[in-house]
Protein backbone atom coordinates (compact mmCIF):
# COMPACT_ATOMS: atom_id res chain seq x y z
CA UNK A 1 0.00 0.00 0.00
CA UNK A 2 1.25 3.46 -0.93
CA UNK A 3 0.28 6.13 1.56
CA UNK A 4 0.49 9.89 1.22
CA UNK A 5 0.31 11.24 4.74
CA UNK A 6 -0.34 14.90 5.54
CA UNK A 7 1.75 15.98 2.59
CA UNK A 8 2.32 19.63 1.81
CA UNK A 9 4.63 20.80 -0.94
CA UNK A 10 5.79 24.38 -1.22
CA UNK A 11 8.00 26.00 -3.80
CA UNK A 12 9.17 29.14 -2.06
CA UNK A 13 6.00 30.96 -1.04
CA UNK A 14 3.84 29.03 -3.49
CA UNK A 15 1.92 26.10 -2.06
CA UNK A 16 1.53 23.45 -4.77
CA UNK A 17 -0.20 20.92 -2.53
CA UNK A 18 -1.62 21.32 0.94
CA UNK A 19 -2.18 18.65 3.56
CA UNK A 20 -2.87 15.77 1.19
CA UNK A 21 -3.86 12.37 2.54
CA UNK A 22 -4.26 9.47 0.12
CA UNK A 23 -4.03 5.71 0.12
CA UNK A 24 -3.34 3.62 -2.95
CA UNK A 25 -3.91 -0.13 -3.11
CA UNK A 26 -3.97 -2.14 -6.35
CA UNK A 27 -6.06 -0.72 -9.17
CA UNK A 28 -6.15 2.34 -11.39
CA UNK A 29 -6.20 5.78 -9.76
CA UNK A 30 -6.91 8.71 -12.00
CA UNK A 31 -5.68 12.14 -11.01
CA UNK A 32 -8.14 14.41 -12.70
CA UNK A 33 -7.68 18.15 -12.42
CA UNK A 34 -7.00 21.15 -14.61
CA UNK A 35 -3.40 22.10 -15.38
CA UNK A 36 -1.53 23.59 -12.45
CA UNK A 37 -3.62 21.85 -9.80
CA UNK A 38 -0.68 19.86 -8.40
CA UNK A 39 -0.97 16.51 -10.22
CA UNK A 40 2.60 16.53 -11.50
CA UNK A 41 3.94 17.67 -8.13
CA UNK A 42 2.26 14.71 -6.44
CA UNK A 43 3.53 12.31 -9.09
CA UNK A 44 7.07 13.60 -8.78
CA UNK A 45 6.89 13.05 -5.03
CA UNK A 46 5.65 9.50 -5.56
CA UNK A 47 8.55 8.93 -7.96
CA UNK A 48 11.09 10.32 -5.42
CA UNK A 49 12.05 13.21 -7.69
CA UNK A 50 11.03 15.81 -5.13
CA UNK A 51 10.29 15.62 -1.43
CA UNK A 52 7.32 16.85 0.55
CA UNK A 53 7.90 20.04 2.48
CA UNK A 54 5.75 18.50 5.22
CA UNK A 55 4.36 15.00 5.71
CA UNK A 56 5.58 11.72 4.28
CA UNK A 57 5.04 9.16 1.54
CA UNK A 58 5.09 5.56 2.76
CA UNK A 59 5.19 2.25 0.95
CA UNK A 60 3.90 -0.54 3.18
CA UNK A 61 4.62 1.66 6.18
CA UNK A 62 8.17 2.71 5.26
CA UNK A 63 9.29 6.08 3.90
CA UNK A 64 9.92 5.66 0.20
CA UNK A 65 13.20 7.55 0.34
CA UNK A 66 14.44 5.23 3.08
CA UNK A 67 13.62 2.28 0.84
CA UNK A 68 15.81 3.96 -1.78
CA UNK A 69 16.61 1.55 -4.66
CA UNK A 70 14.25 -1.11 -3.28
CA UNK A 71 11.44 1.33 -3.98
CA UNK A 72 12.76 2.35 -7.40
CA UNK A 73 13.04 -1.34 -8.30
CA UNK A 74 9.27 -1.66 -8.13
CA UNK A 75 8.57 1.72 -9.69
CA UNK A 76 7.65 2.47 -13.29
CA UNK A 77 7.54 6.15 -14.16
CA UNK A 78 6.59 8.11 -17.23
CA UNK A 79 7.34 11.81 -16.76
CA UNK A 80 5.17 14.46 -18.34
CA UNK A 81 7.98 15.37 -20.73
CA UNK A 82 9.46 12.06 -21.74
CA UNK A 83 13.08 12.60 -22.77
CA UNK A 84 14.98 10.46 -25.24
CA UNK A 85 18.06 10.48 -27.42
CA UNK A 86 17.05 11.23 -30.99
CA UNK A 87 19.79 9.13 -32.53
CA UNK A 88 18.66 6.01 -30.64
CA UNK A 89 16.17 3.40 -31.77
CA UNK A 90 13.46 2.23 -29.32
CA UNK A 91 15.34 -1.05 -28.83
CA UNK A 92 18.64 0.70 -28.06
CA UNK A 93 16.97 3.10 -25.66
CA UNK A 94 15.00 0.39 -23.88
CA UNK A 95 18.14 -1.75 -23.56
CA UNK A 96 19.94 1.19 -22.02
CA UNK A 97 17.12 1.83 -19.54
CA UNK A 98 16.87 -1.91 -18.76
CA UNK A 99 20.51 -1.83 -17.66
CA UNK A 100 19.81 1.15 -15.41
CA UNK A 101 16.80 -0.68 -14.00
CA UNK A 102 19.00 -3.75 -13.43
CA UNK A 103 16.84 -6.02 -15.59
CA UNK A 104 18.50 -9.27 -16.60
CA UNK A 105 18.10 -10.52 -20.19
CA UNK A 106 15.66 -7.80 -21.23
CA UNK A 107 15.46 -8.62 -24.96
CA UNK A 108 12.30 -10.73 -24.74
CA UNK A 109 10.59 -8.22 -22.46
CA UNK A 110 11.49 -5.37 -24.83
CA UNK A 111 10.04 -7.28 -27.79
CA UNK A 112 6.80 -7.93 -25.87
CA UNK A 113 6.42 -4.33 -24.80
CA UNK A 114 7.13 -2.91 -28.23
CA UNK A 115 4.48 -5.29 -29.57
CA UNK A 116 2.05 -4.12 -26.87
CA UNK A 117 2.53 -0.48 -27.86
CA UNK A 118 2.51 -1.24 -31.60
CA UNK A 119 6.08 -0.22 -32.29
CA UNK A 120 7.50 -3.56 -33.43
CA UNK A 121 7.70 -2.40 -37.04
CA UNK A 122 9.88 0.57 -36.21
CA UNK A 123 11.85 -0.88 -33.33
CA UNK A 124 15.21 -0.34 -35.06
CA UNK A 125 14.40 3.07 -36.55
CA UNK A 126 15.94 6.19 -35.05
CA UNK A 127 13.51 8.01 -32.79
CA UNK A 128 14.22 11.39 -34.40
CA UNK A 129 11.80 10.35 -37.15
CA UNK A 130 9.01 9.47 -34.70
CA UNK A 131 5.79 11.39 -34.14
CA UNK A 132 4.80 12.64 -30.69
CA UNK A 133 2.44 9.71 -30.24
CA UNK A 134 5.13 7.18 -31.12
CA UNK A 135 7.54 8.76 -28.63
CA UNK A 136 4.85 8.62 -25.98
CA UNK A 137 4.41 4.90 -26.68
CA UNK A 138 8.14 4.35 -26.20
CA UNK A 139 7.68 6.17 -22.89
CA UNK A 140 4.86 3.85 -21.86
CA UNK A 141 6.95 0.80 -22.82
CA UNK A 142 9.92 1.96 -20.74
CA UNK A 143 7.69 2.53 -17.71
CA UNK A 144 6.63 -1.13 -17.92
CA UNK A 145 10.12 -2.59 -18.43
CA UNK A 146 10.58 -3.81 -14.87
CA UNK A 147 7.01 -5.06 -14.52
CA UNK A 148 6.50 -2.45 -11.77
CA UNK A 149 4.29 -2.85 -8.72
CA UNK A 150 3.73 0.90 -8.78
CA UNK A 151 3.16 2.49 -12.15
CA UNK A 152 3.10 6.29 -12.29
CA UNK A 153 2.12 7.83 -15.59
CA UNK A 154 2.00 11.59 -15.97
CA UNK A 155 -0.36 12.45 -18.83
CA UNK A 156 0.35 9.20 -20.67
CA UNK A 157 -2.25 9.76 -23.38
CA UNK A 158 -0.86 13.11 -24.53
CA UNK A 159 -0.20 12.86 -28.25
CA UNK A 160 -1.92 9.48 -28.70
CA UNK A 161 -4.57 9.19 -31.40
CA UNK A 162 -8.06 7.90 -30.41
CA UNK A 163 -7.26 4.34 -31.49
CA UNK A 164 -4.07 4.30 -29.46
CA UNK A 165 -5.86 5.77 -26.46
CA UNK A 166 -8.33 2.92 -26.49
CA UNK A 167 -5.47 0.45 -26.84
CA UNK A 168 -3.65 2.16 -23.96
CA UNK A 169 -6.71 2.01 -21.72
CA UNK A 170 -7.04 -1.71 -22.35
CA UNK A 171 -3.37 -2.25 -21.60
CA UNK A 172 -3.59 -0.32 -18.33
CA UNK A 173 -6.77 -2.10 -17.31
CA UNK A 174 -5.14 -5.48 -17.89
CA UNK A 175 -2.16 -4.47 -15.79
CA UNK A 176 -4.06 -2.97 -12.90
CA UNK A 177 -5.23 -6.12 -11.11
CA UNK A 178 -2.08 -6.72 -9.13
CA UNK A 179 -0.44 -3.32 -9.05
CA UNK A 180 -1.01 0.33 -8.27
CA UNK A 181 -1.48 2.40 -11.41
CA UNK A 182 -1.60 6.15 -10.90
CA UNK A 183 -2.20 8.20 -13.98
CA UNK A 184 -2.81 11.88 -14.34
CA UNK A 185 -4.88 13.41 -17.05
CA UNK A 186 -7.24 16.24 -17.77
CA UNK A 187 -9.10 14.10 -20.30
CA UNK A 188 -12.05 12.54 -18.49
CA UNK A 189 -12.57 9.67 -20.94
CA UNK A 190 -9.04 8.39 -20.24
CA UNK A 191 -10.04 7.25 -16.79
CA UNK A 192 -13.82 7.17 -16.58
CA UNK A 193 -14.17 3.52 -17.49
CA UNK A 194 -11.02 2.10 -15.89
CA UNK A 195 -10.34 4.11 -12.73
CA UNK A 196 -11.18 2.52 -9.42
CA UNK A 197 -10.77 5.89 -7.77
CA UNK A 198 -10.64 9.40 -9.13
CA UNK A 199 -8.54 11.90 -7.24
CA UNK A 200 -9.52 15.54 -7.69
CA UNK A 201 -7.74 18.61 -6.37
CA UNK A 202 -9.16 22.07 -5.96
CA UNK A 203 -7.18 25.06 -4.82
CA UNK A 204 -4.22 22.73 -4.24
CA UNK A 205 -6.18 20.71 -1.68
CA UNK A 206 -7.64 17.24 -2.00
CA UNK A 207 -11.29 17.45 -2.96
CA UNK A 208 -12.19 13.84 -3.77
CA UNK A 209 -10.62 10.42 -3.74
CA UNK A 210 -13.61 8.29 -4.59
CA UNK A 211 -14.98 6.06 -7.30
CA UNK A 212 -16.40 7.85 -10.35
CA UNK A 213 -19.91 6.71 -9.36
CA UNK A 214 -19.57 8.08 -5.84
CA UNK A 215 -18.32 11.43 -7.12
CA UNK A 216 -21.16 11.66 -9.64
CA UNK A 217 -23.73 10.75 -6.99
CA UNK A 218 -22.37 13.29 -4.55
CA UNK A 219 -22.39 16.08 -7.12
CA UNK A 220 -25.61 15.01 -8.78
CA UNK A 221 -23.76 14.69 -12.09
CA UNK A 222 -24.78 12.44 -14.96
CA UNK A 223 -21.20 11.41 -15.66
CA UNK A 224 -17.63 12.19 -14.67
CA UNK A 225 -17.27 14.88 -17.29
CA UNK A 226 -20.26 16.72 -15.80
CA UNK A 227 -18.80 16.25 -12.34
CA UNK A 228 -15.50 17.68 -13.55
CA UNK A 229 -17.28 20.69 -15.03
CA UNK A 230 -19.24 21.25 -11.82
CA UNK A 231 -16.02 21.32 -9.83
CA UNK A 232 -13.68 22.99 -12.29
CA UNK A 233 -15.98 24.57 -14.84
CA UNK A 234 -14.81 28.15 -14.33
CA UNK A 235 -11.13 27.21 -14.04
CA UNK A 236 -11.22 25.15 -17.23
CA UNK A 237 -12.75 27.88 -19.36
CA UNK B 1 -12.40 -22.13 29.87
CA UNK B 2 -8.81 -21.86 31.04
CA UNK B 3 -8.44 -18.26 32.23
CA UNK B 4 -4.65 -18.56 32.53
CA UNK B 5 -4.41 -19.09 28.76
CA UNK B 6 -6.58 -16.04 28.13
CA UNK B 7 -4.49 -13.83 30.40
CA UNK B 8 -1.33 -13.93 28.31
CA UNK B 9 0.24 -10.48 28.64
CA UNK B 10 0.07 -8.74 25.27
CA UNK B 11 2.69 -6.22 24.11
CA UNK B 12 1.84 -2.58 24.57
CA UNK B 13 1.40 -0.24 21.58
CA UNK B 14 4.90 1.15 22.22
CA UNK B 15 6.43 -2.32 22.25
CA UNK B 16 4.63 -3.19 19.02
CA UNK B 17 5.82 0.03 17.35
CA UNK B 18 9.40 -0.65 18.52
CA UNK B 19 9.33 -4.19 17.13
CA UNK B 20 7.93 -3.00 13.80
CA UNK B 21 10.64 -0.31 13.59
CA UNK B 22 13.33 -2.89 14.37
CA UNK B 23 12.07 -5.22 11.62
CA UNK B 24 11.88 -2.39 9.11
CA UNK B 25 15.36 -1.08 9.95
CA UNK B 26 16.85 -4.54 9.59
CA UNK B 27 15.03 -5.01 6.31
CA UNK B 28 16.15 -1.73 4.75
CA UNK B 29 18.75 -2.05 2.03
CA UNK B 30 22.25 -0.87 2.90
CA UNK B 31 23.36 2.15 0.90
CA UNK B 32 25.56 1.14 -2.00
CA UNK B 33 29.15 2.29 -1.98
CA UNK B 34 30.86 3.98 -4.91
CA UNK B 35 32.88 0.85 -5.68
CA UNK B 36 29.84 -1.45 -5.71
CA UNK B 37 27.87 0.97 -7.91
CA UNK B 38 30.80 1.36 -10.31
CA UNK B 39 31.32 -2.39 -10.52
CA UNK B 40 27.65 -3.24 -10.91
CA UNK B 41 26.90 -0.47 -13.41
CA UNK B 42 29.96 -1.20 -15.53
CA UNK B 43 28.96 -4.86 -15.54
CA UNK B 44 25.33 -4.06 -16.47
CA UNK B 45 25.92 -1.30 -18.98
CA UNK B 46 29.24 -2.18 -20.52
CA UNK B 47 31.74 0.58 -21.22
CA UNK B 48 29.93 1.58 -24.42
CA UNK B 49 26.58 2.14 -22.70
CA UNK B 50 28.06 4.11 -19.82
CA UNK B 51 28.45 6.94 -22.28
CA UNK B 52 25.08 6.28 -23.93
CA UNK B 53 23.75 9.44 -25.48
CA UNK B 54 26.80 11.44 -24.46
CA UNK B 55 29.55 9.63 -26.41
CA UNK B 56 29.86 12.62 -28.74
CA UNK B 57 30.43 14.88 -25.71
CA UNK B 58 33.36 12.72 -24.57
CA UNK B 59 34.81 12.82 -28.08
CA UNK B 60 34.44 16.62 -28.34
CA UNK B 61 36.13 16.99 -24.95
CA UNK B 62 38.95 14.71 -26.08
CA UNK B 63 39.39 16.71 -29.27
CA UNK B 64 39.40 19.97 -27.31
CA UNK B 65 42.08 18.62 -24.98
CA UNK B 66 44.28 17.41 -27.83
CA UNK B 67 43.94 20.75 -29.67
CA UNK B 68 44.61 22.57 -26.39
CA UNK B 69 47.73 20.54 -25.81
CA UNK B 70 49.10 21.23 -29.30
CA UNK B 71 48.34 24.95 -29.00
CA UNK B 72 50.20 25.04 -25.72
CA UNK B 73 53.04 22.92 -27.10
CA UNK B 74 53.30 25.38 -30.00
CA UNK B 75 53.49 28.33 -27.62
CA UNK B 76 56.03 26.42 -25.55
CA UNK B 77 58.16 25.68 -28.62
CA UNK B 78 57.96 29.28 -29.85
CA UNK B 79 59.43 30.41 -26.54
CA UNK B 80 56.42 32.60 -25.76
CA UNK B 81 55.41 33.82 -22.33
CA UNK B 82 54.11 30.40 -21.26
CA UNK B 83 57.61 28.96 -21.34
CA UNK B 84 58.38 31.07 -18.30
CA UNK B 85 55.67 29.37 -16.29
CA UNK B 86 55.13 25.84 -17.62
CA UNK B 87 54.09 24.36 -14.26
CA UNK B 88 51.49 27.04 -13.63
CA UNK B 89 50.07 26.76 -17.15
CA UNK B 90 49.97 22.98 -16.86
CA UNK B 91 48.22 23.28 -13.50
CA UNK B 92 45.59 25.55 -15.09
CA UNK B 93 44.82 23.55 -18.22
CA UNK B 94 45.13 19.96 -16.98
CA UNK B 95 41.43 19.43 -16.07
CA UNK B 96 40.30 20.61 -19.53
CA UNK B 97 39.12 17.16 -20.67
CA UNK B 98 37.40 16.39 -17.36
CA UNK B 99 35.54 19.68 -17.15
CA UNK B 100 34.54 19.75 -20.82
CA UNK B 101 33.32 16.14 -20.80
CA UNK B 102 31.27 16.58 -17.62
CA UNK B 103 29.68 19.84 -18.64
CA UNK B 104 28.89 18.75 -22.18
CA UNK B 105 27.38 15.47 -20.93
CA UNK B 106 25.21 17.27 -18.35
CA UNK B 107 24.16 19.84 -20.95
CA UNK B 108 23.20 17.14 -23.46
CA UNK B 109 21.16 15.20 -20.92
CA UNK B 110 19.38 18.41 -19.99
CA UNK B 111 18.64 19.14 -23.65
CA UNK B 112 17.36 15.60 -24.25
CA UNK B 113 15.20 15.87 -21.11
CA UNK B 114 16.18 12.44 -19.84
CA UNK B 115 17.23 13.41 -16.32
CA UNK B 116 13.83 12.97 -14.64
CA UNK B 117 13.47 9.56 -16.17
CA UNK B 118 16.97 8.47 -15.12
CA UNK B 119 16.38 9.70 -11.58
CA UNK B 120 13.54 7.21 -11.18
CA UNK B 121 15.60 4.18 -12.30
CA UNK B 122 17.21 1.73 -9.85
CA UNK B 123 20.63 3.02 -10.85
CA UNK B 124 19.93 6.68 -11.01
CA UNK B 125 21.31 9.71 -12.77
CA UNK B 126 23.47 10.30 -9.69
CA UNK B 127 25.02 6.83 -9.96
CA UNK B 128 25.61 7.30 -13.66
CA UNK B 129 27.05 10.78 -13.14
CA UNK B 130 29.43 9.49 -10.45
CA UNK B 131 30.56 6.63 -12.68
CA UNK B 132 31.10 8.92 -15.65
CA UNK B 133 33.01 11.40 -13.49
CA UNK B 134 35.28 8.62 -12.24
CA UNK B 135 35.91 7.43 -15.80
CA UNK B 136 36.47 10.96 -17.10
CA UNK B 137 39.10 11.41 -14.34
CA UNK B 138 40.74 8.20 -15.47
CA UNK B 139 40.87 9.31 -19.11
CA UNK B 140 42.20 12.71 -18.04
CA UNK B 141 44.92 10.93 -16.02
CA UNK B 142 45.86 8.89 -19.08
CA UNK B 143 46.10 12.08 -21.15
CA UNK B 144 48.34 13.70 -18.55
CA UNK B 145 51.05 11.01 -18.72
CA UNK B 146 52.09 11.46 -22.38
CA UNK B 147 51.70 15.24 -22.07
CA UNK B 148 54.12 15.34 -19.12
CA UNK B 149 56.50 12.97 -20.94
CA UNK B 150 56.53 15.11 -24.12
CA UNK B 151 57.15 18.30 -22.13
CA UNK B 152 59.96 16.79 -20.10
CA UNK B 153 61.62 15.54 -23.30
CA UNK B 154 61.20 18.99 -24.90
CA UNK B 155 62.93 20.79 -22.05
CA UNK B 156 65.80 19.59 -19.88
CA UNK B 157 64.74 21.93 -17.09
CA UNK B 158 61.37 20.25 -16.61
CA UNK B 159 61.14 17.16 -14.48
CA UNK B 160 58.74 14.43 -15.68
CA UNK B 161 57.69 13.37 -12.19
CA UNK B 162 57.04 16.91 -11.06
CA UNK B 163 55.07 17.72 -14.21
CA UNK B 164 53.02 14.59 -13.64
CA UNK B 165 52.33 15.39 -9.99
CA UNK B 166 51.44 19.03 -10.74
CA UNK B 167 48.94 17.81 -13.35
CA UNK B 168 47.45 15.12 -11.11
CA UNK B 169 47.13 17.56 -8.19
CA UNK B 170 45.35 20.02 -10.44
CA UNK B 171 43.02 17.32 -11.80
CA UNK B 172 42.02 16.02 -8.38
CA UNK B 173 41.63 19.47 -6.83
CA UNK B 174 39.33 20.44 -9.68
CA UNK B 175 37.48 17.10 -9.49
CA UNK B 176 36.98 17.44 -5.74
CA UNK B 177 35.46 20.90 -6.23
CA UNK B 178 33.19 19.48 -8.95
CA UNK B 179 32.01 16.72 -6.62
CA UNK B 180 31.43 19.26 -3.87
CA UNK B 181 29.26 21.35 -6.19
CA UNK B 182 27.14 18.29 -7.01
CA UNK B 183 25.58 18.52 -3.57
CA UNK B 184 24.39 22.05 -4.22
CA UNK B 185 23.18 21.60 -7.77
CA UNK B 186 21.46 18.21 -7.34
CA UNK B 187 23.57 16.28 -9.83
CA UNK B 188 24.58 18.59 -12.64
CA UNK B 189 28.23 19.51 -12.94
CA UNK B 190 28.00 23.26 -12.80
CA UNK B 191 29.31 25.75 -15.35
CA UNK B 192 30.22 28.07 -12.47
CA UNK B 193 33.26 26.08 -11.37
CA UNK B 194 35.21 26.18 -14.68
CA UNK B 195 34.46 29.90 -14.94
CA UNK B 196 35.84 30.50 -11.43
CA UNK B 197 38.79 28.17 -12.06
CA UNK B 198 39.95 29.83 -15.26
CA UNK B 199 39.10 33.33 -14.06
CA UNK B 200 41.03 32.97 -10.78
CA UNK B 201 44.01 31.26 -12.37
CA UNK B 202 43.88 33.67 -15.31
CA UNK B 203 44.03 36.65 -12.95
CA UNK B 204 46.95 35.05 -11.13
CA UNK B 205 48.59 34.31 -14.47
CA UNK B 206 48.35 37.90 -15.68
CA UNK B 207 49.16 39.54 -12.35
CA UNK B 208 51.79 37.46 -10.59
CA UNK B 209 52.56 34.58 -12.91
CA UNK B 210 56.32 34.64 -12.30
CA UNK B 211 55.86 34.64 -8.53
CA UNK B 212 53.30 31.86 -8.76
CA UNK B 213 55.56 29.87 -11.06
CA UNK B 214 58.48 30.33 -8.69
CA UNK B 215 56.26 29.24 -5.83
CA UNK B 216 55.26 26.09 -7.72
CA UNK B 217 58.85 25.38 -8.79
CA UNK B 218 60.08 25.68 -5.23
CA UNK B 219 57.55 23.20 -3.92
CA UNK B 220 59.01 19.74 -3.50
CA UNK B 221 57.83 16.65 -5.32
CA UNK B 222 56.71 15.29 -1.96
CA UNK B 223 54.43 18.30 -1.45
CA UNK B 224 52.78 17.73 -4.82
CA UNK B 225 52.49 14.01 -4.13
CA UNK B 226 50.74 14.79 -0.82
CA UNK B 227 48.51 17.36 -2.49
CA UNK B 228 47.54 14.84 -5.15
CA UNK B 229 46.80 12.09 -2.64
CA UNK B 230 44.75 14.33 -0.33
CA UNK B 231 42.68 15.83 -3.14
CA UNK B 232 42.15 12.39 -4.71
CA UNK B 233 40.96 10.97 -1.37
CA UNK B 234 38.59 13.93 -0.83
CA UNK B 235 37.26 13.46 -4.37
CA UNK B 236 36.59 9.75 -3.88
CA UNK B 237 34.94 10.34 -0.49
CA UNK B 238 32.67 13.03 -1.96
CA UNK B 239 31.66 10.80 -4.88
CA UNK B 240 31.02 7.95 -2.45
CA UNK B 241 28.75 10.15 -0.28
CA UNK B 242 26.96 11.32 -3.41
CA UNK B 243 26.28 7.74 -4.49
CA UNK B 244 25.26 6.57 -1.00
CA UNK B 245 22.86 9.44 -0.38
CA UNK B 246 21.09 8.30 -3.51
CA UNK B 247 17.60 9.69 -3.94
CA UNK B 248 17.97 12.18 -1.13
CA UNK B 249 20.26 14.33 -3.19
CA UNK B 250 17.92 14.76 -6.11
CA UNK B 251 15.00 16.15 -4.29
CA UNK B 252 15.20 19.82 -3.74
CA UNK B 253 12.56 21.60 -1.78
Amino acid sequence: MLTVKNVTKKFGNFTALEDINLEFISGVYGLLSPNGAGKTTLMKMLATLIFPTKGEVLYNGTEITALDEKYREILGFLPQDFGYYKSYSPVQYLEYLSALKDIKNPKKRIEELLEAVSLSDVKHKKMKKFSGGMIQRVGIAQALLNDPKILILDEPTAGLDPKERVRFRKLIESLSHDRIVILSTHIVSDIESIAKNVVMFKDHKLLYSKSPDEICAELGAANLEDAFMIVHGEESQ
Amino acid sequence: MNTKVNNIPMPSENEKAHSVELIINNGLPPRKSLISVITKLTENLGVKNIFSGVEDCALVALLLSIIGFFVWAGLFKSNSIQVKCPYFTLFTVTPLFYLAANILAAWKEDMAGVTELLRACKYTAAHLTALRMALFSLVNMLLVIPSAAILSIASDELEFLKLLLVSMSSLFIYSAFTAMILFKSAFKPSIILPVIWFLALGVLMSAIRIKTEEFLMNLSILTFALCMIISAVIYIILLDIFVKKGGKEYAYS
